[in-house]
């Protein structure tokens, strides 16, 4: 699902107009990054957290070449999916087999 | 805690910003997050711009070993709702490293305390996507209020849909160096001449300096860029931070202060056998890192 059919679902359900889920959506997004960039971690319940977290420099080895890279310390953004949503879609896979 | 919100305070904070009710922002988030998680329950990703995708990511049974016990334990096929960050979000978070880029480390260069990591499968992509990227002779800046629309992800698993797009970003890439190599173009041509400093100590430097042929044919120019200091620039070419000093006496009359380099300096890269330069050689390092501590 894209961006444009994500709104156009939302609009629907919420009875909004799509520039107004437009508008929201870019709100919550604009909102989350700020607050991602801030290292705050986001609770969303029965959904997950969004959070950062904070990447240690490392060396890769390209195993074909063999040269080798001092990869830099980053910062990342990460979601951990909430255990029920992980389970619901774990199990997912083996109900349709 | 103070760095911790829920999902109530996400919609006070959401219901100011976009200056609607608190029951409709709250209603707002509900419904979004209801509904990334309906569509990934019917196998789909949800990709939601200048902020990432949700995807289910298949994993394979594999067979793994019981940490505790050490026996053989089967982990089943499952899959994995995964988060891929856009481009957006992710320079937006790495914003206080982003001045940092991958290095090449040359034979024999280690470090204490850093993890070596030989690349898996998964991680080569993005190795090697590093690695081109490095290549790329154009100046990667990082603008906040600049930043590319759409969100590219970098994996090399893209569906068709990211090929234009690609191409829109290269594009946009390719014009950025143009315009870069135009205003080196600019640049007074003073750059070949030989600052008088840099002769004097050629001479208290390298005794064999009549051995040195005509440096201009080989010399090296860069352009400074973005997040680009003289230690890193060193390190890159000559394999050894102590040796940005070579640079820094090379370069005299365009930097003033050799801790700040200002963008879009063309620096000339003195020639290894120059200043006796040689990564290997601890003598070389130490000669060159006194000079820059009595420079400093």
């Amino acid at each position: 699902m894209t961006h444009k059919e994500l709104i156009a679902e939302m609009a629907q359900r919420l009875g909004f107009t799509q520039s107004k889920v437009s508008d929201l959506l870019d709100a919550t997004v604009g909102e989350l990054n700020e607050k991602l960039s801030e290292n705050t971690q986001i609770l969303i319940p029965h959904f997950g957290v969004f959070e950062t977290r904070k990447r240690s420099e490392r060396i890769s080895v390209n195993p074909q070449t063999q040269q080798r890279f001092l990869v830099p310390p980053s910062v990342v953004a990460i979601f951990k999916p909430a255990l029920g949503i992980k389970e619901q879609l774990k199990t997912m896979e083996d109900d349709g087999k | 805690m103070e760095n911790r919100i829920t999902l109530a305070n996400l919609a006070d904070l959401l219901a100011k910003r976009a200056n609607v009710s608190g029951t409709e922002s709250e209603a707002f988030l509900k419904l979004l997050f209801e509904l990334i998680k309906e569509t990934l329950s019917g196998d789909e990703a949800v990709r939601i711009k200048d902020f990432g995708t949700f995807k289910l990511v298949p994993i394979q049974a594999r067979e793994s070993v019981d940490v505790n016990s050490g026996e053989k334990i089967e982990i089943p096929a499952h899959n994995r709702l995964s988060f891929f960050p856009a481009t957006t979000l992710k320079e937006l978070v790495n914003k206080p490293f982003s001045h940092f880029e991958s290095i090449l480390l040359n034979e024999g260069v280690t470090f204490e305390g850093v993890e070596e990591v030989v690349e898996d499968e998964e991680r080569k992509a993005v190795s090697t996507e590093e690695h081109t990227e490095k290549m790329e002779p154009c100046p990667k800046i990082f603008r906040p209020d600049k930043i590319f629309p759409d969100n590219t992800p970098k994996r090399s698993r893209i569906s068709p849909v990211w090929i234009p797009i690609f191409g829109g970003v290269a594009i946009a890439v390719a014009s950025l160096f143009f315009f870069f190599q135009r205003q080196a173009e600019n640049l007074p041509a003073t750059i070949t001449e030989n600052h008088p400093v840099r002769e004097n100590l050629l001479h208290f430097e390298a005794p064999a300096a009549e051995r040195i042929e005509e440096p201009t044919t080989r010399i090296e120019r860069i352009v400074v860029r973005e997040g680009k200091t003289l230690r890193i620039i060193a390190e890159e070419k000559f394999g050894s931070r102590e040796f940005w000093v070579y640079i820094y006496l090379k370069n005299r009359d365009k930097i003033k202060n050799p801790n700040v380099v200002a963008v879009g300096t063309e620096l000339l890269i003195p020639d290894l056998s120059e200043y006796d330069i040689d990564a290997s050689d601890s003598q070389s390092i130490a000669k060159a890192k006194a000079l820059g501590d009595d420079l400093l």
